[in-house]
């Protein structure tokens, strides 16, 4: 059976290299992009089973990404987990909760955090062969 | 030398009086006077539209309108030049009106001599002068003061933007000194463990000063939003423990808890009562020896709220440097003294998000022998943290102005708490807000009872003045009303209206 797919945006590189890592160890596969124009055209061919994304990227952020992936068939409903460094006084979970998202975590977060949040939704297949 | 002549326009009927005016202007030795003349009220009007004199002088009686109306409408029309209204006979209630309506001077016809027009023109141009000097400076203090918070604003967006930016950064060092300590890139030295766990604390130290610098940021702005709910001291410890052990785990030492048994439920912001418990504790493990024990505690107060404590066995401070500590960027003592490194900023936002929580903090400490740093939030009572409120105003050495207040008072039986926990919950904002300055609407009060503990019987005069009531009374005399009840509903469904129609929608009241 094929490793569920999990697609990263964030604008910073090094961030998109950790949490690869960190998934991969897991045993999962991951898609990497660096702004959500990218994001959403890989999306597009690979359907991933779970979206981690950052909110501010240059180009289309997290929030329009998930609205334009609403209109393209089939990608509405992933589910998303949202990462974001602004903190934006409650305005951003409520945006968050309106789209639908599992959950947002704010940087800098403690790895499990985000990791408990992930296997909630997608269980850890275990490390890959 | 040669000053310029002084230009002079008559507005008057009579030509006679032209004449004799301008023999009397003529006398004058110290200044020269060149006098026009207009002989109705438009021509007047027209030629001071036209702003071509330093200073008019306007007969009362022009045909079928006055002077004194002409005064006006010459103000009305943005002259600023001086005005003299000169008029036949003495009258002191026109006299009154003219100088209400803005004229330099009230003249009174046969009475002019040359000394005394002479005099009552160079006075009023000198007035009119200062005035004009005046107004400059004070644009030009506008212009600065403007030019100075837009710099304040820049400057509050800069550490906001480069706050926010640290963040990603952040996650990024931690991100990678946790997967090289946890053996992905390789296998691990236990010496290499322990250097990669200073880098992570490094990093924690800095997420929470980033966080401290953004709420410094926004305490100032006045923008930071406060969410209260009741919460237990339970749940406020439990958001914590996980931090708390990763701190005192840094050291080596533990942080334990204790809870009194008559602790009951406060009516807090949890992230905010949380943030306070973190700042006091990392300093607490921070400046204890390693391997100590910190003690978290709970203790009921005698009105229903809690104190929290934070105590360590550290250095302790002297009684200057408790006076001191909470200031904002002070560092106690010595700045090069490494031990009291990192003391300023979060003791401050600690200090602030107290206040916020309508808490009080506390610091005991004896030098050699440890510290407590304590706070306290209210208890889960509308009652109670109306009265912080109240108090909170009376605090205030400019109480707002724009306050109306409302006292609801409840049946016998009381409303349910969970509906007068929405009302307070709503009613939080506008008091946050009037309490920080800042246009707040009107204020619903909600009272759960009438009896002598309850809010309106609570009150005292600092309130009242606050509140824009009646000053003269005495608290005992207070009543519902004189606080601007809005009605005594009985039934919930009366109360539910009464929020809908007086805090939903906010009245000022002026």
């Amino acid at each position: 059976m094929d490793r569920p797919t999990i697609l990263i945006a964030d604008d910073d590189e090094r961030l998109l290299i950790a949490l690869t890592i960190r998934l991969e160890a897991l045993g999962f596969q991951v898609l990497k992009a660096n702004n959500g124009q990218a994001a959403l055209e890989l999306a597009q061919q690979t359907p991933p089973s779970l979206l981690i994304l950052d909110i501010n990227m240059p180009g289309c952020d997290g929030f329009s990404l998930i609205e334009k992936m609403d209109k393209t068939s089939g990608l509405g409903c992933i589910p998303v987990i949202y990462i974001s460094g602004a903190d934006g006084e409650g305005e951003l979970d409520s945006a968050c909760a309106r789209l639908g998202a599992l959950v947002l975590i704010r940087k800098p977060f403690e790895i499990e955090e985000l990791l408990d949040n992930v296997t909630l939704v997608l269980p850890a297949p275990g490390q890959a062969a | 030398m040669s000053q310029p002549p002084t230009k002079i326009l008559l507005i008057e009927d009579d030509r006679e009086d032209y004449l004799i005016t301008r023999d009397l202007l003529e006398d004058i030795d110290a200044w020269e006077a060149q006098l026009d003349w207009a002989s109705t009220y438009d021509e007047g009007l027209a030629a001071i539209c036209r702003a071509e004199h330093d200073v008019y002088l306007i007969d009362y009686r022009l045909g079928a309108r006055d002077g004194l109306e002409l005064l006006q409408q010459a103000i009305e029309t943005g002259c600023t030049a001086p005005l003299i209204l000169v008029t036949g006979y003495r009258d002191h209630e026109t006299d009154l009106a003219a100088m209400k309506a803005g004229a330099a001077d009230f003249l009174t016809k046969g009475r002019i001599d040359t000394d005394l027009l002479e005099r009552s023109i160079r006075y009023a141009l000198e007035r009119a002068q200062a005035r004009d000097q005046l107004a400059d400076a004070n644009q030009q203090l506008q212009r600065k003061n403007q030019t100075l918070s837009e710099l304040t604003e820049t400057a509050h967006r800069f550490v906001d933007n480069v706050a926010h930016e640290f963040r990603t950064p952040l996650t990024v060092i931690k991100e990678f000194s946790t997967i090289i300590g946890d053996g992905i890139g390789g296998p691990v030295t236990d010496e290499q463990t322990e250097f990669l766990r200073y880098i992570t604390s490094a990093t924690r130290d800095l997420a929470l000063m980033v966080d401290d610098f953004l709420d410094s940021s926004k305490l100032k702005a006045g923008s930071l939003r406060i969410s209260r709910q009741p919460h237990s001291i339970k749940s406020i410890f439990e958001s914590v423990r996980p931090m708390l052990a990763i701190r005192a785990a840094e050291r080596k030492s533990a942080v334990t808890e204790a809870i009194d048994p008559g602790v009951g439920a406060v009516f807090a912001d949890l992230e905010k009562a949380g943030r306070v418990i973190v700042n006091l504790a990392v300093n607490a493990i921070k400046f204890s020896p390693e391997g100590s024990e910190v003690e978290l505690w709970a203790k009921p107060l005698d009105d229903g709220g809690v104190r929290i404590g934070i105590t360590d066995r550290g250095p302790g401070l002297s009684e200057h440097d408790v006076a001191v500590i909470f200031e904002r960027f002070k560092q106690v003592g010595d700045v090069q003294r490494a031990s009291t490194k990192g003391f300023g900023l979060g003791l401050n936002i600690a200090k602030e998000l107290i206040w916020l929580n309508l808490g009080t903090v506390d610091v005991r400490s004896t030098v050699g022998s440890g510290s407590t740093f304590s706070f306290t939030l209210p208890a889960n009572n509308p009652c109670v943290v109306l009265a912080s409120y109240l108090d909170r105003l009376g605090e205030l050495d400019d109480p707002p102005k724009n306050l109306i207040a409302c006292t609801v008072i409840a049946p016998a039986g009381g409303f349910d708490s969970d509906l007068l926990h929405d009302f307070l919950a709503t009613s939080c904002r506008p008091l946050d807000l009037a309490i920080a300055g800042q246009p707040a609407g009107s204020i619903l009060i909600v009272g759960p009872d009438n009896t002598p503990d309850g809010i309106v019987n609570r009150l005292n005069e600092a309130h009242v003045a606050a509140l824009e009531t009646r000053p003269e009374q005495t608290p005992q005399a207070i009543s519902a009303e004189s606080l601007g009840t809005f009605g005594y509903p009985s039934r919930r469904a009366e109360l539910e209206q009464l929020v809908a129609t007086h805090v939903r929608e906010p009245q000022i009241c002026a």
